[in-house]
């Protein structure tokens, strides 16, 4: 109860582990509950990825089945195959109680062939998906959403939305597993319309109880799928999405 | 005159099931005078039978917390506009549909307790003026904690799964 009050507190929660054998195994999975790759201030020269400074370390005296937050912040790189090497990869792999991930720069199709390899460790704990600026196809971005069959919660966030590009979506692609998707979304600067509709038809609808949305174009296709679910509803009165994408749309009240 | 589209889009109509709407202060403030008007048109949809609440949450900028001086004269003039406009954007929204009214300090580990604080004394003299007549029961002050190392994955202006950790009705 005491290590409870202390989640917050670092420096406390390490004072308390080195207090005797039962506090150290009450405090520690806090202490390792999150885990951050390294931010750049400048855009390295290979746009290579930092990984966590203490993941090798945590790796080898097996702290890793302990965190429960990982996010891969790649500001100025995309996160595709390349960032997994051998090395990463085998780190990556032993993150197996992870419950939220976030990632930025996903490159969703480089992880269609062989997704499970790369992220099956993560399918049975994984709670919370959140993604930045990601990239691919609609189906290919939702075949990575289906990985994760106890999904509950899940956030897109754009830095800036676009008008939705015609691509070609390859309809072949279905994900493996639909994940039950009951808990909150969260969308900052989304114009993905048609990620949207398709996940109403490959997820058999949407069930969010919760959603935060932010400059967001399908705010009425949002609202009817999740008529009978949606509890809770956040929104901003500053919003300057109509002025900003559809300044001709208006609508004349009396 | 001319609505936003945003507005013809959050039809609130077919959320039968709706208990809570949210927003944050900061998003009232930068709104101004529009804030009423948008808000009052999304509650005036709602078709849920419960009565909703209605939450406001404050983040770190928004409690007037300065840890390292007494802050200017200028500078509480201006937060005591700022409470005041939204304020009256609350008592404009309870004429389209009634609500609970709930106070949420969103903010950083270490200043939750002086927001909290914060927001309590706001409230007590929005009572002392007799703010609070037209809501049913006085509005309630809650908090979330957050901690910029514990909780790298949210980022405004959503959130996602914070903790919920003093729930105080006045």
């Amino acid at each position: 109860m005491i290590i409870t009050c202390l989640v917050y507190d670092k420096r406390s929660l390490l004072a308390c582990s080195l207090t005797c054998y039962s506090w150290y195994f009450a405090a520690v999975p806090h202490l390792h509950h999150t885990l951050t790759t390294d931010e750049w201030t400048l855009p390295p020269l290979h746009s290579r990825l930092r990984w966590p400074n203490p993941l090798r370390k945590s790796y080898t005296l097996g702290l890793l089945p302990l965190v429960k937050q990982f996010r891969i912040r790649a500001e100025y790189c995309e996160f595709g195959l390349d960032q997994l090497n051998w090395c990463t990869l085998r780190y990556f792999s032993a993150l197996t109680n992870l419950q939220e991930l976030g990632i930025d720069n996903l490159q969703a199709s480089e992880f269609v062939p062989n997704p499970r390899r790369y992220f099956g460790h993560l399918a049975p704990t994984l709670r919370f998906l959140a993604l930045k600026e990601p990239t691919g196809s609609c189906r290919q971005i939702l075949y990575f959403v289906g990985l994760f069959p106890n999904l509950q919660d899940l956030k897109f966030n754009y830095s800036s939305p676009m008008r939705e590009q015609d691509g070609v979506d390859d309809v072949a692609l279905v994900p493996l597993s639909v994940p039950p998707l009951r808990g909150r979304l969260t969308l900052t600067c989304f114009s993905r319309n048609k990620l949207m509709r398709d996940m109403i038809v490959l997820f058999g609808g949407l069930r969010f109880r919760s959603m935060d949305l932010y400059m967001v174009t399908c705010v009425r296709l949002l609202l009817d799928g999740c008529g009978k679910t949606l509890e809770t509803l956040r929104l901003y009165p500053s919003d300057p999405y109509s002025e900003t994408f559809f300044p001709q749309d208006k609508v004349v009240v009396n | 005159m001319d609505k936003p589209v945003l507005f013809r889009q959050f039809n609130l109509s077919r959320s039968k099931s709706l208990r809570t709407l949210e927003t944050t202060a900061e998003s009232v403030t930068i709104a101004g005078d529009a804030a009423l008007d948008s808000l009052r048109t999304i509650l005036s949809t709602t078709t849920s039978p419960v009565l909703l609440d209605l939450v406001i949450v404050y983040w770190d900028s928004d409690v007037d917390i300065n840890l390292d001086r007494e802050p200017e004269l200028e500078y509480r003039a201006a937060c005591a506009l700022r409470h005041q406009h939204r304020f009256t954007v609350f008592r404009g929204m309870h004429g389209a549909r009634a609500f609970r009214l709930v106070l949420c300090a969103d903010v950083l580990d270490e200043t939750v307790e002086s927001a909290t604080g914060m927001l309590k004394q706001l409230v007590k003299a929005e009572k002392v003026r007799g703010g609070w007549s037209y809501l049913h029961c006085e509005p309630s002050v809650i908090a979330e904690r957050r901690s910029s190392r514990a909780r790298p994955i949210d980022s405004r202006p959503g959130s996602v799964d914070r903790r919920l950790v003093c729930a105080s009705a006045l």
